[in-house]
């Protein structure tokens, strides 16, 4: 077995710190170590999205980032997006438009989601499509997703 | 009389014959009075006494919950069909 | 049994579904998700080869590795009985099951698995798969149907001999199976116009994000407890007691979340070899999949090959139609051959047909089923035909399906009378929705346009269904059921319970039961759960009333008689009322609580659900790529319990149908290997490849069910196939009988004269 490094990151605004071997993904640690599940493995390859986390503020696979990098780095995962019992006005409209059903790929949308509105608060459906198609969805067809994102990206402009 | 639609497998034992005339009262006498007029013609759908999975019965528009034990009326039309599936 | 007129007060509506925040949240726990202390991972040793002999295997030197705690093989599995019995969702060999788990003197597609290992990690677990030897003579391998039907064609069983001809001799056709009616000759000879051409589908797989997984656990006295993303879990409990021939009191199947599955989790991979190595080793076993595994060796649907005669008469009705579906059934008999026979002609009322299918091995992974399995491949091809025969007869494509509809009282193909049906009504819609009318842009430079239309329909599984419904002494109530929730069904299910007792949605408690906490239920799928899980829970709440009303004459201290339940509460004939609340608050002193159950075999309560799919397709001549602008889904819902659920269904229908028509397929190189198993490579739609599709539903009531509920689950991948080959057809002139329409062969077919 290798020697593990000793790793301080942010995740999700908190100071954390995991021992890993050179060889595990952000993936595995987040899941494994930290107890953050809500990163999921679809293929490995970062080709589903629904590993998705902001890694130093943009959007990125985590099973295509060594568990080391995050030394020093700021990471975001779904279970900091809402503030306590207060969800994130894109949880929220995920809900209301029914914008999941089996929900395997909605913390890689939501995170793909507030990564575009961090950066573009008023993007049209062009530019939400573009964002969000690193995120692969098998269930809905991305309509309500889409529509999610719009009233939600509404919402915000207006608080 | 009740009628018998064969399937296509069937029809050959029946020398190309589309359907039967039965009488009842059940379902399974329905297909007994198949088999005597034609025998073999009932051979792949039953396994045993039961029929072969994968089958059932409708009974005009209307699968039936007891396929071999169903009562037939006089304008019964029934039909052995396929069991659906899904995914 | 009558459709109720009534006004609905939950049905209809659009709660937010009671699982809905662990789902944003990332708190829902899916199968992978699931830990035990002590647990070891296992992996899958698979072949590299499409077709070959096991010499043998050799698995000293993984079983000698610290931390290897158990290794097995074909061997490790009992005999099980070599026959087809109902089994799982419909039929099942259980021979040829336990031979796709670990494969027993041949493997027989690339990715077939040959052993398993468990051991202290997932890496160290991949590094003793690595130590396991295996000696194979390799064999040619047979890739599709044409090669396998081909004389002096190389056999993947020796002895398979076909189903349904008699005294056949071996070969790779496992069934051939036939329907019928009419006279072929006298239909032809009365045509106008006769259309005919083969088509060819590839291999598509379902395409779930979720891999699949599973995380067994025995006790020392043998009692096994599984969890697994699956579409069923007394579907797994059945399948695992068979292929290892245990009683099943003494195995427990708790369903995770699931992260899709779309039929292709209806059957076993990994359970029964993670409940092997715990059985072996003394510890959990836990397993997943990778994505490359799910490609490689899970149960993708079939790729096919039809040839299709058409004939009308010069007013468009279809007089004779000749078909020959040739289905790819992978590994191991079993392709969904008969459902396309079934659904070819499904819409529509025919008097002279023959659909004869061949299921057809080859040395690919074991089709399972993917939503509507068959139906996509035979509608790409009828719905194709009849759009050259409107084409040819200059009759408007919509208008040419409404002559051949079917409605109530006609003879189904597959047999029985038809009760009454939505297609006449959705072919309406579709006809007079402004997509139809909408102006198509012009050609400009490369890029033309054009629209196309397709139908298409399934029918419901029927099957088994349990439901406990019990009232709580608040006046809120506990609804459980055995159907893992893929798309909100288990809301949908609580709305049915809180509608039959006066109760908003958020009042009831849905939750999706292990095998030992709710009765026998069949699996989700088969577009089956709203139905026959709903109709269940309907009967449980009648249950629920009749000991109300039974309460209500205990705490009146009247007779029973004339006491109706009604809008939440219990009225005696004076007008007097009790509510849901009042009388649940008293349960303990009129008798106990109050609990009702009911099980249902739903399959008297079918009632088909058609579809149809209008897209409007930009073809870019230079490229070949076809880019979809705009899509408007048909479906029959019967009556749609939560509408946003039923849209989900049709769009993501709607969808995959979208990839497996432009982009999807399976790539093997002539040995046999998979080029492209990767969601890089096996190209499944993202959000930038398809536009807001609007879903228009259409209530036809099921008149077989209490509530009108028709399935809606799978129809809608039916039809997209065909709507975009129709599109590009009139967007090009080229008809293009091959699944994908992907731009290397669009561009190709453009460019021949053909």
């Amino acid at each position: 077995m290798a020697t593990k490094n000793h790793i301080s990151t942010t995740i999700n605004g908190e100071s954390k710190e995991f021992l890993c071997e050179p060889r595990q993904t952000l993936l595995e640690v987040l899941r494994d170590e930290l107890d953050l599940k809500g990163v999921k493995e679809g293929c490995g390859t970062g080709d589903c999205g629904s590993c998705s986390v902001m890694f130093d503020k943009r959007l990125a696979c985590s099973c295509l980032i060594l568990a080391v990098e995050a030394e020093g780095r700021t990471v975001e995962t779904v279970e900091g997006m809402a503030s306590g019992e207060t969800l994130h006005p894109l949880q929220r409209q995920f809900l209301e438009h029914a914008a999941l059903q089996c929900g395997i790929c909605t913390p890689g949308f939501l995170i793909a989601g507030k990564a575009l509105l961090e950066k573009n608060p008023d993007p049209d459906e062009a530019e939400i499509r573009l964002a969000l198609a690193g995120n692969l969805c098998r269930c809905t067809g991305y309509d309500k997703i889409v529509r999610a994102v719009q009233d939600a990206a509404r919402e915000m402009r207006n608080s | 009389m009740a009628t018998l639609f064969l399937t296509a497998p069937m029809r050959r034992h029946a020398g190309g014959t589309e359907r039967l005339e039965v009488v009842g009262p059940t379902v399974r006498e329905a297909l007994e009075q198949a088999e005597k007029r034609y025998p073999g013609i009932t051979a792949d759908l039953f396994e045993g006494n039961d029929l072969r999975a994968g089958f059932t019965i409708a009974i005009n528009d209307t699968i039936v919950d007891h396929p071999l034990a169903s009562l037939l009326e006089p304008t019964s039309e029934i039909y052995i069909v396929p069991a659906m599936g899904g995914g | 049994m009558k459709t109720s007129e009534r006004e609905f007060k939950v049905i209809g509506t659009r709660p937010v579904r009671h699982d809905g925040i662990d789902k944003v949240t990332g708190r829902a726990l899916y199968g992978a998700d699931h830990s035990l202390p002590g647990m070891l991972h296992g992996r899958v040793l698979r072949s590299p080869h499409a077709h070959a002999r096991i010499l043998s295997i050799d698995t000293s030197r993984a079983q000698a590795m610290p931390g290897v705690h158990a290794v097995i093989t074909g061997d490790d599995l009992p005999s099980v009985p070599d026959r087809t019995e109902a089994l799982g969702e419909g039929t099942t060999n259980a021979n040829d099951l336990s031979n796709n788990l670990l494969a027993k003197g041949k493997v027989l597609y690339d990715g077939h698995a040959l052993a398993a290992v468990a051991a202290t990690s997932a890496h160290l677990a991949e590094e003793a798969l690595d130590k396991i030897e295996v000696q194979y003579e390799v064999l040619p391998p047979v890739m599709d149907v044409r090669a396998a039907v081909a004389e002096g064609a190389p056999l993947l069983h020796e002895t398979l001999r076909t189903a349904g001809v008699p005294e056949s001799k071996p070969s790779n056709i496992a069934k051939v199976i036939e329907f019928a009616r009419g006279d072929l000759d006298e239909g032809f000879a009365a045509a106008s116009v006769i259309v005919e051409r083969e088509f060819t589908t590839a291999m598509v797989h379902q395409g779930y994000i979720e891999p699949h997984n599973a995380l067994a656990k025995v006790d020392a006295d043998g009692q096994i407890t599984l969890w697994c993303s699956t579409q069923g879990s007394f579907d797994i409990r059945s399948l695992c007691a068979k292929v290892l021939q245990i009683p099943l009191s003494r195995l427990k199947v708790i369903p995770a979340e699931i992260g899709g599955g779309f039929g292709g989790k209806t059957t076993v991979y990994l359970e029964p070899l993670a409940i092997r190595m715990s059985q072996i080793s003394g510890r959990p076993v836990h397993m997943v999949m990778s994505r490359n595994e799910v490609l490689r060796a899970t149960g993708p649907t079939s790729g096919s090959v039809i040839r299709l005669k058409m004939g009308a008469n010069a007013h468009g009705k279809i007089v004779a139609a000749d078909a020959l579906l040739d289905y790819e059934a992978g590994a191991f008999p079993g392709s969904p051959v008969l459902m396309g026979a079934v659904v070819i002609f499904a819409p529509y009322a025919l008097e002279n047909f023959r659909i004869v299918g061949r299921d057809i091995v080859v040395n690919r992974p074991r089709t399972a089923a993917y939503r509507a399995p068959g139906g996509t491949n035979a509608a790409f091809a009828s719905e194709t035909l009849l759009d050259e025969l409107a084409e040819k007869l200059a009759i408007d494509p919509i208008e040419i399906r409404r002559r051949n509809a079917t409605c109530e009282g006609v003879q189904a193909p597959w047999g029985p009378r038809m009760q009454k049906v939505g297609y006449e009504e959705l072919l309406d819609a579709a006809q007079s929705h402004p997509h139809y009318s909408a102006e198509l842009p012009p050609p400009n430079g490369p890029l033309v346009y054009g629209r196309g239309f397709a139908g298409g329909g399934w029918g419901n599984a029927g099957l088994q269904s349990s439901a406990i419904l019990s009232v709580n002494n608040d006046g809120t109530a506990t609804l459980v059921t055995g159907s893992p929730d893929i798309g909100g069904s288990r809301t949908s299910c609580a709305m049915i319970a809180a509608e039959e007792l006066g109760l908003e949605a958020a009042d009831v408690r849905p939750s999706v039961a292990d095998t030992d906490t709710i009765g026998y239920t069949d699996v989700t799928g088969g577009s089956r759960v709203t139905m026959a899980t709903g109709l269940a829970v309907f009967e449980a709440a009648q249950d629920v009333k009749r000991q109300l009303r039974e309460r209500a004459a205990r705490m009146w201290e009247c007779p029973e008689e004339g006491i109706v339940f009604e809008d939440g509460d219990a009225i005696r004939p004076n007008g007097e009322r009790l509510s849901l609340a009042a009388i649940a608050g008293k349960a303990g002193r009129t008798g106990g609580p109050v609990i009702g159950r009911a099980t249902v075999n739903a399959n008297r309560a079918n009632g088909p659900s058609f579809a149809g799919f209008l897209v409007d397709v930009e073809v870019d001549t230079e490229t070949g790529k076809v880019g979809i602008l705009r899509g408007t889904v048909f479906q029959d819902a019967g009556r749609a319990i939560h509408p946003a659920y039923v849209e989900g269904q049709m769009q993501g229908g709607s969808v995959q149908g979208i990839g497996w028509g432009l982009g999807e397929e399976y790539i093997y190189s002539n040995e046999g290997k998979l080029e492209n198993a990767s969601l890089l490579d096996y190209r499944i739609p993202t959000a930038l490849d398809v536009p807001l599709i609007e879903a228009v539903i259409i209530e036809c009531p099921n008149p077989a069910h209490p509530l009108g509920i028709r399935g809606v689950g799978e129809a809608s991948i039916v039809p997209p196939p065909a709507a975009i080959a129709n599109a590009v057809a009139a967007a090009t002139g080229k008809r293009l009988p091959v699944l994908p329409l992907s731009p290397p062969r669009v561009h190709a077919a453009l460019q021949t004269g053909d």
